[in-house]
């Protein structure tokens, strides 16, 4: 066979950095080309001189700047004649240097396949010699690349070996000149990026073969594409070039039954990268991606004419192609691969490899990564993961009685039926047709726990059984993150939080079945931690905190009101304190910072506006204001709250613990009153505890609907001031005990006092369990009978003991049993219903006016009652046994009708949705810029040189 | 420098003045709501009497009485709103007077009186409702409930009367308490007795077993007074008797209490006991009893009158058909003085003012009604726990006729359970 005859032609744009080594290295070639040519783009580094020293002026042309890759190359084709058929064009960069018997492999390669066309070099890194940088590239249907790479893999030959790939990078690429003059060379459409995948995919098409040899190396610094030099080959941003390009790619060379499928996937893939984007704060992404689709979209018929060109081979190609492609399971392990890394509290890293516009973010640091020892392990063996693995085990020892249940309710807890969906109707809805019929607003708590329960498949029972029953570790977690920029030492944080987690008010809530109290127990560290950020970081941020500040602030409200006057107060009276620059003594005299007013009036003027309707309810009817969601029953309230127990951070209520329990926490703080440094931590947080405790003796005094309001989200204020005070001087202890002796003695005993808190009061709710009126499996109080003739909205009267009430086909949804009724309706069945009971005549017809078919009694029936309801002419038994009695009414009953909702309900619900969306979207963390990219202004690449 | 104990003082102090606020503030413990029945209006009232062809009833409303002749046998039902009352009597010179109250349909009905074996006694079921009732009548003796299951699973459509004569039921029962309960629906039920040795009256309503019972209203004057307790329940009843007569409450020698086994009806002889005075019978008894009492007048005819456990007049009372020689028979119980208003509603012309009559406590009295003609009278409870019944005695030459109505409470007022409209029904 003769000798091939080689052609190399470099192709240069301001590398003269890289230059002189990518012509050294191409001098120094063991196979020397025959013939060598260099195309300059018009730099104005040198680069041409260097050219021209090297290869010689003859060799060298010039073209202008804009000139693309593709154009470089083909304009110098066009001045050298072909020789033959066995001839190759060697493709270099400026910015890649090539081993030294770099050709020599190309071609002993080239020569073992006579069906190869294209041969490429393995690529390592310009700088980092021994790391890999692509062996060949292929590429998803959704144009992504995919080097088959891990990030930064290090080249220990775990490559090596000659085969077929799907496309090789320009850099470097050996093609037979033939070939290349037959398919017409790279398509001047792709001014870069994906120009090479293009080419080599129209060769694979052809029939031919492109390979990568693994022995040929050569070094690229991807000068482009890491933005070494500012080129300009076209006016559109890079990134969004990248994208177009690689749909475009794909759409072009797939066959068309694949483009199809392809072009829905890209579609619908596209609009929702854009909407995280969006999300994700990054405009210019969001903005590029949808530009990108759109100009393939709007574009048929260059993508028609592209196809029309390429296809020829194109169907027969892609059997062969196919299995090349990324593996179609890929995109599936590549989300597992990030939440595994996002769980393990790294940053999501991308393994797209280099040579690719969207990697580009990532830093060149050369950190090696310690010896793996397990996503799972290094998870669990973070001390915040720990913690809360402890509380959730201490809370499911205690709530030991509540597992397992069939249905959880009892206390202020409705038993928790009905889905995600039933749940959303109810808050949509103008009227509700339940019991005696309402037109209140739905309490807005319901929305949340709706739009909890959604993602979970609509289990609301899973979503308050978490939020309830995991209230203690919820706010543990809370609590140790929250601490996490304020409390340095990981001993004291973990105290501090656990012993928030156990305060009196979190097991009593649980007790009880608050779920309100549950729920802002575990958000209350968040406020800290929020209102924090606020209050100190720059403008931008605190803005972004603001929003989510406000959001959750209004879920909390949702579900207790009262934290919106309690949170209102501090956030007024810190940003007069905090809200200034300088020193402590200084602060009275500077003026307050800009925008902390304006943030501090976003956060709490957000919750106003997104429960507007509902909080005018509440401002019509206060008292309300000191309840929360759930049930109102005097059972759960000590109505002459001692006040000791008040300085016991006790509730009172069932399930909380004696008052020895919290007696260390509130020792340790009044310990802390002594310490001669930090007074002003110490003293603030002595004041949000006398004020929640304040607060406290204020609403335990007053009377909501004949029963005490219950005072537990102003102690868990007072338990968070204390334990923050603690767990802020804690610190102070190691000095303490380095003073060695009875100082020594004294810092252990503190120690101890401190930790007798958290400690007690695990051991006392874990001895005592949840023994309160929640149960774990409540009874359903409506007849299935009953339920099952409810067919048109017939309602039943439902008697327990000397209780009753309306029920509507089946049991209360969470929130419905709180909507006030009208008085006049509810008066006359209440006389009727009590009729009923007691024998006296007349009473059905009044029942049946108001709809109700129906009168069930709970177990247990009382003979004398089942008596008199059977001997009311009007009533018919159809069942009495122990599970209870029903009876039907043989009047004519009259449906009541469901009254008009307002004209203003539907546009409200959807300007609340707005409104939280927008609040979503601007409360969201941004993009953190990295300083490379903040440093540099974003240039424009060029084609060639990348 | 600052006094490192100048921040624990402040504190300190804080923390006690809010200990003495909330000290101070602490709420006295709430007394619990009351728990007892609620006084609530009646809305509607059924009457109904078993029917007497060409006997005239008197209806009472507040402030009107009229009057109605019966046209057949068949039951009389009338309907009206609250405080109707309705009742009527029936001279007969041969047999006796007879007076009987329009009752409300019921669930639970207990008569007491002579038995089958002494007397013809005919009990009439009325369903006056619009749905079908289903009853049992259970017949104690004093061997104990003799009835078996022949009494039981009595149908009756709506609207259907039916007469049943007690001596299908039990042939040999010389006394009787008769038990009428329905599984379902609600029957008016009364019974007219008819003694072999002459006299005839309707039997009151005993009201449902209670371990507490008295029965008012027994005459005074010669003539046996036999009292009749039966305990319906699975359990014996030792029952304590005391009288009380218009000068002394007191326990009866010889007869201080009486064993009722369960299931049975004992007869105790209290004539020598009351020795003629207008007086009323306590009974109490662990175990729930009902009683009644047999009257029997003198003379060479004697007619028998019956009473029965009644409740006070708390709710107030009307007694809608009287005549001449009619008299109240009050007791007052318990440590106060019992006071009550009575007024004369005639058939035509106005109310005459009403009448407060004093009840010394522990004291029955005998009130006669100066009115004349056919009159309906109204009683008004002011003070104490008073118990009643209207008299009624006609003397004849052959004897005295009478016949004795216990006040029994006017449908105005009901008393019902107290029932709360809460969604904590839903709750385990």
């Amino acid at each position: 066979m003769s000798r091939p005859y080689v052609t190399v032609i470099v192709v240069a744009h301001d590398g003269a950095r890289w230059l002189g080594e990518t012509l050294r290295a191409l001098v120094s070639q063991s196979r020397r080309p025959d013939r060598v040519a260099g195309v300059d783009n018009g730099s104005r580094d040198g680069s041409a001189d260097l050219l021209v020293q090297t290869l010689g002026p003859a060799n060298v042309i010039s073209l202008p700047r804009s000139t693309a890759f593709a154009e470089s190359v083909a304009e110098a084709l066009d001045r050298l004649p072909a020789r033959g058929r066995d001839e190759w064009i060697w493709l270099l960069h400026d910015d890649c240097a090539p081993d030294r018997r770099a050709l020599e492999f190309l071609l002993a390669a080239a020569e073992y396949d006579p069906k190869a066309a294209v041969v490429g070099p393995k690529l390592r890194d310009w700088l980092d010699r021994r790391r890999l940088l692509e062996v060949g590239v292929t590429v998803g249907r959704t144009g992504r690349r995919d080097t088959g790479l891990e990030p930064r893999e290090f080249d220990q030959g775990q490559h090596d070996g000659t085969r077929e790939v799907m496309s090789v990078s320009t850099a470097g690429m050996l093609i037979r000149r033939e070939v290349w003059e037959e398919s017409g060379g790279l398509d001047p459409f792709f001014p870069l990026f994906r120009d090479d995948l293009d080419l080599c995919w129209r060769i694979r098409n052809a029939g031919h073969k492109v390979l990568v040899e693994t022995s040929a190396v050569a070094w690229h610094a991807e000068a482009a594409a890491r933005r070494r030099r500012r080129i300009t080959v076209s006016g559109d941003h890079p990134r969004r070039l990248d994208r177009r390009n690689a749909i475009f790619a794909v759409m072009v060379n797939l066959p068309f039954g694949a483009m199809l499928w392809a072009l829905l996937r890209n579609v619908l893939g596209s609009a929702f990268r854009t909407l995280m984007f969006v999300l994700g704060k990054q405009p210019a992404n969001a903005l590029d991606e949808m530009v990108a689709m759109g100009s393939i979209l709007v574009h048929p018929f260059r993508l028609m004419r592209a196809r029309r060109a390429r296809r020829h081979g194109r169907k027969r190609g892609y059997i062969r192609i196919k299995r090349l492609m990324t593996p179609r399971g890929a995109a599936y392990r590549r989300l597992v691969d990030m939440i595994q890394s996002f769980l393990s509290g790294q940053s999501p890293v991308d393994s797209a490899g280099r040579h690719h516009h969207t990697a580009a973010s990532e830093e060149d640091d050369d950190v090696v990564a310690p010896a793996d020892p397990g996503a799972v392990k290094r998870f669990l063996a973070r001390p915040g993961v720990v913690l809360m693995l402890a509380l959730t085990a201490i809370s499911l020892a205690a709530e030991r009685s509540l597992l397992g249940g069939e249905r959880l309710g009892g206390g202020a807890l409705v038993p928790v039926i009905g889905g995600a969906g039933d749940l959303w109707a109810f808050y949509t809805q103008g009227f509700h047709d339940i019991g005696l019929g309402s037109d209140a607003w739905a309490p807005p708590y319901v929305a949340v726990v709706a739009a909890l329960s959604t993602p979970v498949l609509g289990k609301t029972w899973l979503v308050v059984s978490v939020l309830l029953l995991g209230s203690v570790p919820l706010a543990g977690a809370a609590a140790y993150l929250a601490t996490r920029h304020v409390i340095p030492a990981v001993p004291a944080r973990a105290w501090a939080a656990a012993t928030y987690a156990l305060l009196p008010v979190a097991t009593g809530a649980v007790a009880a079945g608050r779920l309100g109290t549950a729920v802002v127990f575990a958000l209350l560290p968040v406020y800290a931690s929020l209102g924090t950020t606020l209050l100190r970081a720059d403008r931008r941020r605190a803005r972004r905190t603001a929003w989510a500040l406000g959001l959750l602030l209004a879920m909390g409200t949702a579900f207790v009101p009262l934290v919106y006057p309690m949170v209102a107060v501090l956030g007024a009276l810190a940003v007069v304190t905090f809200g200034r620059d300088g020193g402590l003594r200084r602060r009275r005299r500077a003026p307050l910072r800009d925008g902390v007013v304006v943030s501090m009036a976003v956060a709490l003027l957000l919750p106003v506006a997104l429960l507007a309707p509902w909080l005018a309810g509440l401002a019509a009817d206060p008292g309300r204001l000191l309840l929360e969601a759930g049930l109102h029953d005097p059972a759960l309230v000590n109505a002459a709250l001692p006040p000791e127990s008040l300085l016991a951070l006790s509730p009172g209520g069932p399930g909380l613990p004696p008052f020895w329990v919290t007696a260390g926490l509130v020792a340790a703080a009044l310990g802390a009153l002594l310490l001669r440094r930090q007074r002003t931590v110490v003293a603030v947080g002595w004041a949000v505890t006398l004020y929640g405790l304040l607060v406290a003796i204020l609403v335990s005094r007053i009377s909501v609907g004949g029963t005490r309001a219950w005072p537990g989200v102003p102690m868990a204020f007072a338990g968070m001031g204390l334990v923050v005070l603690v767990g802020l001087t804690a610190h102070r202890l190691a000095a303490l005990r380095a003073g060695g002796g009875l100082r020594r003695a004294g810092a252990t005993a503190l120690v101890a006092v401190a930790f007798s808190t958290p400690l007690l009061a695990a051991g006392h709710w874990v001895l005592t369990g949840v023994r309160g009126p929640l149960v774990g499996d409540a009874p359903e109080v409506l007849p299935a009978l009953a339920a099952a003739r409810t067919t048109q909205g017939e309602r039943t009267l439902v008697i327990k003991g000397s209780a009753f009430t309306v029920l509507h086909g089946r049991g209360p949804l969470l929130g419905e049993s709180e909507l006030p009724v009208t008085s006049e309706a509810r008066a006359r069945i209440g006389v009727a219903a009590q009729g009923l009971v007691g024998g006296r005549g007349g009473d059905a017809a009044t029942l049946a006016q108001h709809g109700v078919a129906m009168v069930a009694v709970a177990p247990p029936v009382t003979p004398q009652l089942a008596r008199t309801l059977d001997s009311q002419p009007s009533l018919q038994r159809l069942s009495l046994s122990e599970a209870g009695g029903l009876w039907r009414l043989a009047e004519p009953v009259s449906r009541v009708p469901a009254l008009p909702e307002s004209a203003f309900h539907q546009p409200w619900l959807w300007a609340q949705g707005l409104m939280v969306l927008v609040a979503v979207v601007l409360a969201a963390p941004g993009r953190r810029e990295s300083h490379e990219e903040a440093a540099e202004p974003s240039g424009v690449v060029l084609a060639g040189a990348s | 420098m600052e006094n490192r104990f100048g921040l624990l003082a402040v504190v300190i102090v804080a923390l006690a003045a809010m200990y003495g606020a909330a000290y101070v503030t602490r709420p006295a413990p709430a007394a619990p709501p009351p728990s007892g029945p609620v006084k609530v209006p009646v809305e509607s009232v059924t009457a109904v009497c078993p029917g007497t062809k060409g006997e005239k009833v008197g209806v009472h409303l507040p402030g009107a009485l009229s009057h109605e002749t019966m046209e057949s046998d068949d039951p009389y039902v009338t309907k009206g709103p609250a405080a109707l009352e309705a009742g009527y009597l029936t001279r007969d010179a041969k047999r006796g007077v007879a007076g009987v109250r329009c009752t409300e349909p019921a669930a639970t009905t207990w008569l007491v009186g002579p038995g089958p074996a002494n007397a013809g006694v005919i009990l009439h079921l009325t369903n006056a409702d619009k749905a079908p009732a289903l009853a049992d009548v259970q017949v104690h003796a004093a061997e104990g409930p003799v009835s078996g299951d022949k009494g039981s699973g009595l149908e009756l459509a709506p609207g259907e009367h039916r007469a049943i004569d007690l001596r299908t039921l039990a042939p040999s029962a010389d006394i009787m308490a008769v038990g009428v309960t329905t599984v379902f629906g609600r029957v008016a039920v009364a019974a007219r007795a008819s003694l072999e040795t002459g006299g005839v009256d309707w039997l009151p309503s005993a009201g449902p077993p209670a371990t507490r019972v008295v029965l008012p209203g027994i005459t005074g004057g010669g003539g046996r007074r036999e009292l009749l307790v039966a305990a319906p329940g699975e359990a014996d009843a030792i029952v304590q008797v005391r009288a009380v007569t218009d000068d002394a409450e007191y326990a009866m020698r010889g007869r201080e209490t009486m064993d009722v086994p369960a299931g049975s009806v004992v007869p105790m002889d209290v004539t020598t006991g009351v020795g003629g005075s207008p007086a009323a019978i306590v009974l109490t008894s662990p175990t729930p009893i009902v009683a009644g009492l047999v009257m029997t007048g003198t003379g060479e005819r004697q007619d028998v009158a019956f009473t029965a456990g009644t409740p006070p007049l708390d709710l107030g009372s009307t007694v809608a058909r009287n005549g001449a020689g009619s008299r109240l028979v009050l007791t007052a119980l318990g440590s106060a003085p019992g006071k009550v208003r009575v007024q004369v509603v005639p058939a035509e012309g106005a109310a005459r003012p009403p009448v407060d009559v004093d009840v010394p406590p522990g004291r029955t009295r005998d009130v006669p009604l100066k009115a004349r003609g056919d009159f309906a009278v109204v009683v008004t409870p002011v003070a104490g726990e008073v118990y009643g019944a209207r008299m009624l005695e006609e003397r004849r030459r052959a004897g005295v006729l009478l016949t004795v109505q216990p006040l029994a409470p006017a449908r105005m007022w009901t008393l019902l359970p107290p029932l709360t409209d809460t969604p904590r029904v839903v709750l385990p």
